[in-house]
């Protein structure tokens, strides 16, 4: 199923962000994980990645060094920074709230159902 | 571990993947960042075709897949000069030479007007407006009677070919001047057309046809567009499916609903293109093929206005 670009552009910066609070990574392991995660509901454009990292790099929420990949070349990888996780912490809220009222709207009438 | 890239991904490929990311990155600024995203935009095709190449695919495939997944290179570039470029690549480079070219047509309204060459004569107002401007206005008025002349030319063989010929006005904006450009539909007792003009200037013309749905068309319009950065169309088509017309563009790159694909027996698609483009290039999965003009590419077909009209009339005959 296609995802709607414009869903997908929204989402984006907060997989990224939530991935690299977890581990250091590249920019092409970043791709294959968002795709191997989501089961290859994600597809993006691959480029497209790059400015998102950087302007998150130029905001302070990332910083980047280079460093030996695990193909033994030497790849630009990202790390969070403080701010980072701070910025992290609060779209992770502002997702949750967010999928929890659309979910509420969307299927209110289930729930009414399920009670009765 | 894993053979080093270097020994498996040869020289070739490697420069093919350079030019790419060269491409991709002109307009980034300043010079020191652009080679940074260079690089990294290099590795990250490099480490994607040597997935591809483990995975048994040839190699000249592997980076051509492995190109074609990083995007469009013009968006990808756009989107890089907002991050990095303090001021807009072409804004600043069009407001530079806005402003050489009003330097140049002060400079030669003045020695007109030192040698006293009469003012009554035109020549002397239009000079420096023309060094200003270019041939910007003269290249609009050939587009507009271009069309014109298209327009009229299809109004009389559908007339002449008892096809009916329906005008709908659809919007296709541009960067700065907002155009309604009108959407041709005929109809046919066997199919219907979806007929749609552009007038291509010769510089920089050429089709993407990306992904299943999904077509740009980047032309540098005349030398006003020098000015005002580049001027993308947006190439607009209309699928009528029953009584419902279904439309959805955006300004570089124009997605299809899903619902187009399901009619298309009905409808036939034309781009109908003056000139037709030097090159036409199609995504087709994740490989770029080279087509050549009037060639059909899914469900489209590309006319420039001569040939179409023997089409139509073929159309015909096969009808009677």
């Amino acid at each position: 199923m296609k995802i709607n670009k414009e869903l997908l552009k929204g989402s984006t910066g907060i997989m990224v962000l939530g991935l690299l609070g977890e581990e250091d990574m590249y920019g092409y392991r970043i791709i294959r994980e968002i795709e191997e995660r989501s089961k290859n509901v994600f597809h993006m454009s691959e480029g497209s990645l790059y400015p998102i990292l950087h302007a998150m790099e130029k905001d302070g929420l990332l910083e980047s060094y280079r460093q030996i990949s695990e193909l033994g070349k030497e790849r630009k990888y990202y790390r969070i920074t403080a701010k980072g996780r701070l910025q992290l912490s609060l779209r992770l809220e502002e997702w949750a709230t967010f999928t929890e009222g659309v979910s509420d709207v969307l299927f209110a009438h289930r729930k009414d159902s399920a009670h009765e | 571990m894993s053979e080093p890239m270097t020994e498996i991904i040869s020289e070739t490929s490697l420069r093919e993947i350079q030019l790419f990311a060269a491409t991709v990155c002109r307009s980034v600024r300043p010079t020191r960042v652009r080679y940074a995203v260079e690089q990294e935009l290099c590795e990250h095709a490099e480490d994607h075709a040597y997935r591809l190449m483990l995975q048994g695919v040839p190699e000249s495939q592997a980076v051509t897949q492995a190109l074609a997944s990083m995007g469009n290179t013009d968006n990808l570039c756009h989107a890089l000069c907002a991050v990095h470029n303090r001021i807009p690549p072409d804004l600043g480079k069009n407001l530079a030479l806005l402003a050489l070219r009003a330097i140049a047509a002060f400079i030669v309204g003045s020695i007109l007007w030192a040698f006293g060459l009469p003012e009554s004569l035109p020549i002397t107002h239009l000079i420096p407006f023309f060094i200003v401007f270019g041939l910007a206005p003269l290249r609009y008025a050939r587009s507009l009677i271009l069309r014109i002349k298209h327009t009229v030319r299809l109004r009389r063989l559908c007339r002449q070919q008892g096809f009916e010929l329906h005008r709908q006005a659809s919007p296709i904006r541009s960067v700065f001047i907002p155009t309604r450009r009108p959407e041709w539909l005929i109809e046919t007792p066997t199919v219907t057309y979806c007929v749609h003009f552009l007038a291509i200037h010769n510089r920089h013309a050429h089709l993407d046809l990306l992904d299943s749905f999904a077509y740009t068309l980047t032309t540098v319009h005349g030398q006003a567009a020098r000015f005002w950065g580049r001027h993308g169309y947006s190439i607009f088509f209309n699928s009528r499916t029953g009584d419902q017309t279904y439309e959805n563009q955006s300004f570089h790159t124009l997605h299809f609903p899903i619902q187009v694909e399901q009619d298309t027996s009905r409808v036939e698609r034309i781009l109908l293109l003056n000139p037709v483009p030097s090159e036409i290039r199609y995504l087709k999965g994740s490989t770029f093929e080279y087509v050549g003009n009037g060639d059909r590419v899914y469900d489209f077909t590309l006319h420039d206005a001569n040939s179409f009209a023997a089409h139509l009339t073929s159309q015909k005959e096969k009808t009677l």
